[in-house]
């Protein structure tokens, strides 16, 4: 990621919002305020109902603003900009706070260093947004016929954010990127498949949405699943989990165990766990905003401070929590460098093919669409888009498959992580099986 | 109240063309506890302007927040849009036709004097909600409560001559307990209070719902004896927190006429027997058996006037859900369901308060009829396949056998297939109870009204062996 000293651009107007923002916190009363001002430009080029259908542009700016009274809490956050606004908003946060209850661990950033930061493109090029949608659907046409989109988008997002607190801390960052995502099935006559989804995030628009091998993957496999089949009674069995769907388990493992609710509320498992095995030593976690092929990632946290890499959890030990400054300052555990889940999971020591050749019998799992974990980690949901795998192959696709598991115990029983992973420029994942995953069918 | 400057600008500049012209404001208001912290306290507004114009065909939309404070912001939108159509009608050439011409009309609805709440206020609730949960349960693990009041005004204006001014106020009360099960695992259980209405209307004074507290303690305290119920298929009765998101999930997304143009499963069966004759299912506009409905809509953001829209009627699958395009492509009515949650959104196809229509048998009779099977009630969240095959996951219930309820039961998720599971209904309470915390993902989130009675049906059930 580019560290730019002067982006000029995103300097003076947000600069002159965040002033006055603090200068008004002040002079109402405030110990400590901090504010967040964004101005964003977006573009979307959307296929709906069998056709491009729109092309759209929206400006918007964001304003964010806490203020510290006695180490009570207001928030506001609203639209507009404007000087009046701005005074009437802090009068409202520092009456919120007021009414607030005294809080020892509120605060705002420390000053460490302040900087300006720039990524991706700034401005997009719609016509090239045009000839990538209307490409993809011309080749969807020729290679995947059965295939009918719900809805697909192409969209470009520049964003300019300045966070600033009376502490002096002021970093600045430009993002741009281009995103496309859809929602898809594959039809023939009356029998549908199960709708799948995908969402991926670049910087550079040379080459055809076709080509990239997350999207071919997707598109290639939901044809195959119109003719599915359902499982006869229940088992204990493997799951596969692929690339799309491990995001979301590890989104719920961090959300259960190791993010700051879970340990301010008291009911995470993992609480007093730093340094302790909690999944195989073959899995390595990092939360990677700097990473290079993560256009998503960002340099500055919401709470003020320079992003960097953070693992939590190094060869199956546990090495740190992903908390913010507030959830660190009440559990009284370390703040993490960031806490955005930009997952990187280190490529594993097995072969792809191998991991799918040992599986006795299991589920290759594209998603699980289930309902919120429970505190200690139990999940359970239906297998979608996914494939019934037995003694190493991979067979007919499934319905009315529910997957029922503990997402601690997942971890422990992993068998083992695939030497490639994919990335969709939001994380890098590999494949993953593990066991001890109940398997129930009608 | 939202300002107005879009009528300036229409008597100053015209429309160009179709359009749909929208000044739009969202106010929440959040208060929420985590065992006696406070860790929201916040008022978030978004607001703006949005042009939506169309030209043979295709659609040019245009936003921007600072427009409604901006003369030259709003010409600026108005001027994208139309750019923004010409690009994509040169690309895309369709030549399609325009809307058929509509009867001007004015609407208001929701639109009131009534003052802000104060964020004081807020906060004394709900922390006078969490001090009695803190004094009066002090085994509880973790306590979440969480109070969070939406407002959405807008105003529209349409090349019809369609002009619209509504709010919609919504306040919701979200309380979380856990609690230890005799391992000391943490278990779980929430409810929502409140619904359609400002705070000051919805909640007067927190000792109003001590009892219900109560009643959600103890039967956290079951839960935490529970069991996981057997997996396979299962005679169950859903409770009609339950019934709604079926309906919402299991037939509504499948009806969508986007969905249904998509390829879903609702398309091949319009006219079709899809449900025991003893279903039928309604998304209601804005009324329902003479009282409101949760998310009241009496004109869509495309500016066509909401109607119930029947969706299943005595077992047979009678419609579909519409914007003005799908409307005309089928050769069916608009009725009202193209809704946009932000200013910078664009109307979609939304379901509105989509329900289940009550039936003629009691709850204790429909349990007293089921030998072996289960009671399932608190849905955590659902979602629907283009397949009809459909997901709930299950916060509580209890295992009935020989007609009474026993064992309580942990938390599960529930799936079928919608029309395949509706068929098997043989019994419907004649209770209509609504759910109206309900949000729908759809590439924007939407509040959404769901509801319905406790029905009896057959479904798979995800547990462990």
């Amino acid at each position: 990621m580019d560290l730019q000293n002067d982006v000029p651009e995103i300097g003076p107007r947000l600069e002159s919002i965040a002033g006055l923002v603090l200068d008004e916190a002040r002079a109402a009363g405030a110990d400590e305020a901090e504010c967040s001002v964004v101005r964003s430009v977006q573009s979307e080029l959307y296929y709906e109902s069998g056709k491009i259908s729109m092309l759209r542009t929206g400006w918007r700016d964001q304003l964010s603003i806490k203020v510290l009274r006695d180490k009570r809490k207001g928030s506001v956050s609203g639209n507009d900009c404007s000087p009046e606004a701005i005074r009437v908003a802090v009068g409202q946060a520092v009456s919120a706070a007021a009414a607030a209850e005294r809080d020892e661990a509120e605060g705002i950033a420390e000053r460490i260093r302040n900087g300006r930061f720039a990524r991706g493109p700034a401005e997009p090029d719609r016509d090239r947004m045009y000839e990538q949608l209307s490409g993809l659907i011309e080749d969807c046409r020729q290679d995947w016929p059965l295939l009918r989109f719900d809805n697909a988008g192409v969209h470009h997002a520049c964003s300019d954010r300045l966070y600033a607190n009376s502490n002096g801390v002021s970093l600045a960052e430009r993002n741009g990127a281009y995103r496309f995502d859809s929602l898809f099935m594959a039809v023939d006559g009356e029998r549908t498949s199960s709708f799948q989804s995908i969402d991926l995030s670049y910087t550079r628009q040379d080459q055809a949405l076709a080509a990239d091998p997350n999207i071919a993957r997707a598109l290639g496999e939901a044809s195959r699943q119109i003719e599915t089949r359902t499982l006869d009674g229940s088992f204990i069995g493997d799951l596969i989990i692929t690339p799309s769907a491990l995001a979301s388990f590890l989104w719920a493992t961090i959300s259960c165990f190791a993010g700051g609710h879970a340990l301010i509320s008291g009911t995470s498992p993992w609480k007093g766990l730093l340094g302790t095995q909690v999944a195989t030593d073959d899995l390595t976690l990092r939360l990677d905003p700097r990473d290079p092929e993560l256009p998503t990632g960002r340099a500055v946290t919401a709470d003020g401070y320079v992003s960097a890499p953070h693992t939590v959890i190094r060869d199956g030990v546990l090495e740190a929590f992903v908390l913010d400054r507030y959830s660190a300052a009440k559990t009284g555990e370390k703040r993490s460098p960031t806490w955005a889940l930009d997952f990187v999971v280190e490529p594993g020591r097995v072969a792809l093919d191998d991991l799918i050749g040992d599986t006795r019998c299991g589920i290759l799992l594209n998603r699980l669409s289930g309902g919120k974990p429970s505190p200690n980690g139990d999940i359970n949901g239906v297998a979608k888009n996914s494939f019934l795998v037995e003694n190493g192959q991979i067979g007919d696709p499934v319905r009315e498959v529910m997957i029922s598991a503990n997402l601690a115990k997942m971890l422990q029983n992993i068998i083992g992580i695939s030497r490639e992973r994919a990335c969709d420029g939001q994380t890098r994942l590999p494949w993953l099986r593990t066991g001890g995953v109940t398997i129930s069918g009608k | 109240m939202l300002s107005d400057p879009v009528s300036e600008y229409i008597r100053d500049q015209g429309f160009p063309g179709y359009a749909e012209l929208r000044a739009q404001r969202n106010v929440a208001r959040q208060v929420s506890w985590v065992k006696g912290s406070l860790i929201a306290n916040s008022d978030l507004t978004s607001q703006g302007f949005s042009a939506r114009v169309r030209r043979g065909g295709a659609y040019g939309f245009a936003s921007d927040s600072t427009a409604l404070m901006d003369r030259q912001a709003l010409r600026r939108v108005v001027t994208a849009a139309v750019d923004n159509a010409v690009f994509l009608d040169g690309k895309i050439r369709l030549g399609l036709p325009e809307f058929a011409a509509v009867e001007a009309a004015s609407f208001r609805d929701g639109v009131t004097e009534e003052p802000a709440v104060d964020q004081k206020d807020l906060i004394d609730f709900s922390g006078a909600i969490d001090a009695y949960l803190k004094d009066r349960f002090p085994d509880l693990i973790s306590r979440t409560v969480s109070l969070q009041c939406l407002n959405m005004e807008k105003r529209l204006y349409t090349s019809d001559g369609i002009v619209g001014h509504t709010l919609v106020p919504r306040s919701i009360l979200y309380v979380a307990l856990t609690s230890p099960d005799k391992e000391g695992k943490p278990v779980d259980l929430y409810r929502t209070f409140g619904g359609y209405g400002t705070f000051g209307r919805v909640f007067a004074d927190p000792e109003a719902l001590h009892d219900d507290l109560q009643a959600l303690y103890e039967k956290l305290r079951r839960k935490c004896e529970g069991v996981y119920a057997k997996p396979g298929i299962q005679t169950v009765i859903l409770a009609s927190d339950l019934a709604g998101i079926l309906a919402h999930e299991a037939v509504g997304h499948t009806v969508e006429a986007d969905f249904v143009q998509a390829g879903s499963v609702g398309g091949p069966n319009l006219g079709r027997e899809v449900a025991s004759p003893i279903v039928s299912l309604i998304d209601f506009a804005h009324t329902a058996y003479g009282k409101r409905c949760p998310v009241p809509v009496i004109v869509d953001d495309e500016g066509t006037p909401a109607i119930d829209q029947p969706l299943i009627e005595n077992g047979v699958l009678t419609g579909f859900m519409h914007n003005k395009e799908s409307a005309a492509k089928y050769g069916h009515p608009a009725n009202g369901n193209a809704r946009a949650y932000d200013f910078s959104d664009e109307p979609l196809i939304r379901m509105r308060n989509t329900c289940i229509l009550p039936g003629k048998d009691k709850l204790a009779d429909m349990i007293a009829s089921v030998d072996e099977g289960y009671f399932f009630a608190d849905p955590v969240n659902g979602q629907a396949d283009s397949t009809g095959e459909f997901m709930f996951a299950v916060n509580s219930g209890f295992a009935i056998k020989d007609g009474k309820l026993t064992q309580p039961l942990r938390e599960t998720t529930i799936s079928g297939i919608a029309f395949d599971v509706l068929r098997t209904v043989t019994m419907i309470d004649d209770t209509l109870t609504w759910s109206c915390s309900g949000m729908c993902g759809k590439k924007q989130m939407i509040p959404v009204g769901m509801g319905g009675p406790a029905i009896k049906c057959r479904l798979n059930v995800g547990g462990r062996t």
